[in-house]
């Protein structure tokens, strides 16, 4: 109950700012969708699709530092350190909150695309070629870099918390200790995975593309690595945010 | 207050030794030692940066002793014995985008001694609109509304941080004779720190009085008085002179 309480309240607080980006995209669209005339499909991707993308995981991961942050200048800090819930789940409810929207986010963007770009030239599409040839590469392909993409942005969200959190163990330049401990973290991750991936190499291969497309084969185990480091990360941020942030 | 038992014969709420808390440049608490017993109001008193929200916050497990050792309700203070205190700080804690009823709602789901219709009433008593913004409320009304949260609660522990503040004197003595009506002396004990002493000293079985981070006096307000032959009001003005 009280895990739900709170990612219902972290869900509200961020609606509106997501709320903004969706209509922020919408128009966007529209506006790319007036000039397609002019400009080329690559343009009319990369505008539509590849930077809205990456957007939202950077405004993920903005969010991530931003929910701590106001956390601590409303004081409201006060009250979620007075209440009878462990670190860990006040810090997961933020992530999985900032998680649900940004997957929401990236539906809407895909959903935006889809039905004011892509039925535009729908038909040029079915003409090139056959949807059985190229759907299930394409889906595939979606689908695994969805879920590489949302594995880097918890990672990425997780060491942003986990940045505020140093930054406040410290008196003065919190900033400085925020970068480092940012910087830090990505590097020593950065470092360590490979090596401990190499005690996963039994684990099974990642088929990414099509039959009939280039296909690749990328060894799952970073990725798993990578999800370990994450919830390993998750549980220390709980015990500083438990045990040694104080007010 | 009149007591069933003798102070002596009732358990150990809180207990304080040797407690020591220092910041980068600050000591904030130096040697404290404290007991205080269930089934009482206790009066936290001291000037501005005497100790007192330093001490509240350490028994709400917010913050720890630099050394020391300090057990609430039997226990250390943490995640679980939170379940069993009510803490009331100083400053606005509450979300400025929720409304009063958002607001209570909201806290009455981590706790299961939640009371909703003690929270409803004291909503009425202390003339709160349910669908106002916190951030469009007064100071004195957020006042209100943190008390009303901190006292909807059927907990053995209240920690009432300067409760009376931004709230003007007609509803302070509301305030106070509806504490004194909840107080439920065999079960509870109330901590609470004010600058208020005169309207809030009738409700003080012991008080404490704290000064650069040390305990000047602590007694019974009734010994108190008795061996300062005047009012806890005047013994303020003589301790802290």
């Amino acid at each position: 109950m009280g895990f739900r309480n709170l990612f219902g309240k972290e869900i509200r607080s961020m609606l509106p700012l997501y709320g903004v980006f969706a209509v922020v995209m919408v128009a966007l669209d529209f506006f790319i969708l007036y000039k397609s005339k002019t400009w080329a499909n690559d343009v009319e991707m990369v505008l539509s699709l590849m930077i809205p993308f990456i957007f939202a995981g950077v405004l993920a991961v903005g969010t991530g530092y931003y929910q701590l942050q106001s956390e601590w200048k409303t004081n409201s800090i006060y009250l979620l350190l007075s209440l009878p819930i462990r670190g860990w789940k006040v810090l997961t409810a933020k992530l999985a909150a900032v998680l649900c929207l940004f997957l929401g986010t990236l539906l809407w963007i895909a959903a935006c695309f889809s039905v004011i770009l892509l039925r535009s030239k729908w038909g040029e599409l079915m003409e090139a070629a056959e949807p059985s040839q190229w759907l299930p590469g394409l889906l595939n392909t979606a689908a695994n870099s969805l879920w590489m993409y949302v594995l880097v942005v918890l990672f990425l969200t997780a060491v942003s918390q986990f940045a505020f959190l140093c930054g406040q163990l410290v008196a003065k330049l919190k900033w400085l200790v925020v970068l480092s401990a940012f910087l830090g973290a990505v590097w020593l991750v950065i470092r360590v995975t490979p090596l401990l991936s190499q005690l996963l190499e039994w684990t099974p291969d990642i088929f990414f593309g099509g039959l009939d497309l280039d296909a690749a084969y990328l060894h799952s185990g970073p990725f798993i690595v990578l999800l370990l480091l994450s919830i390993g990360l998750i549980w220390l941020n709980g015990y500083i945010f438990e045990k040694e942030v104080e007010v | 207050m009149s007591m069933s038992m003798s102070m002596e014969d009732r358990e150990i709420m809180i207990e304080l030794k040797g407690i020591n808390k220092h910041y980068l440049l600050k000591q904030a608490l130096t040697g404290i030692d404290l007991q205080i017993r269930k089934g009482s109001i206790v009066g936290l008193l001291g000037p501005n940066g005497s100790g007192k929200s330093t001490l509240l916050k350490m028994m709400a497990g917010l913050i720890y002793p630099t050394s020391g050792s300090i057990r609430v309700n039997g226990r250390e203070p943490d995640v679980r014995n939170k379940q069993h205190i009510a803490y009331l700080p100083e400053i606005d804690n509450l979300y400025g985008w929720m409304t009063v009823k958002e607001t209570l709602r909201f806290l009455s789901g981590f706790y299961s001694d939640w009371q909703a219709d003690k929270a409803a009433e004291m909503l009425q008593t202390m003339e709160l609109g349910e669908n106002q913004k916190v951030r469009n409320l007064s100071k004195g009304m957020r006042a209100r509304l943190k008390l009303i949260a901190a006292l909807s609660r059927k907990v053995p522990l209240v920690l009432l941080d300067e409760p009376f503040s931004g709230i003007d004197p007609p509803s302070r003595s509301k305030i106070i004779r509806s504490i004194i009506q909840e107080f439920q002396s065999d079960e509870q004990t109330i901590l609470l720190s004010t600058h208020s002493v005169g309207e809030s000293e009738p409700m003080f079985d012991d008080v404490i009085f704290l000064h650069s981070g040390r305990i000047k006096l602590f007694d019974s307000a009734e010994n108190l008085r008795e061996n300062f032959g005047c009012s806890l009001e005047n013994i303020w003005e003589k301790v802290y002179a």
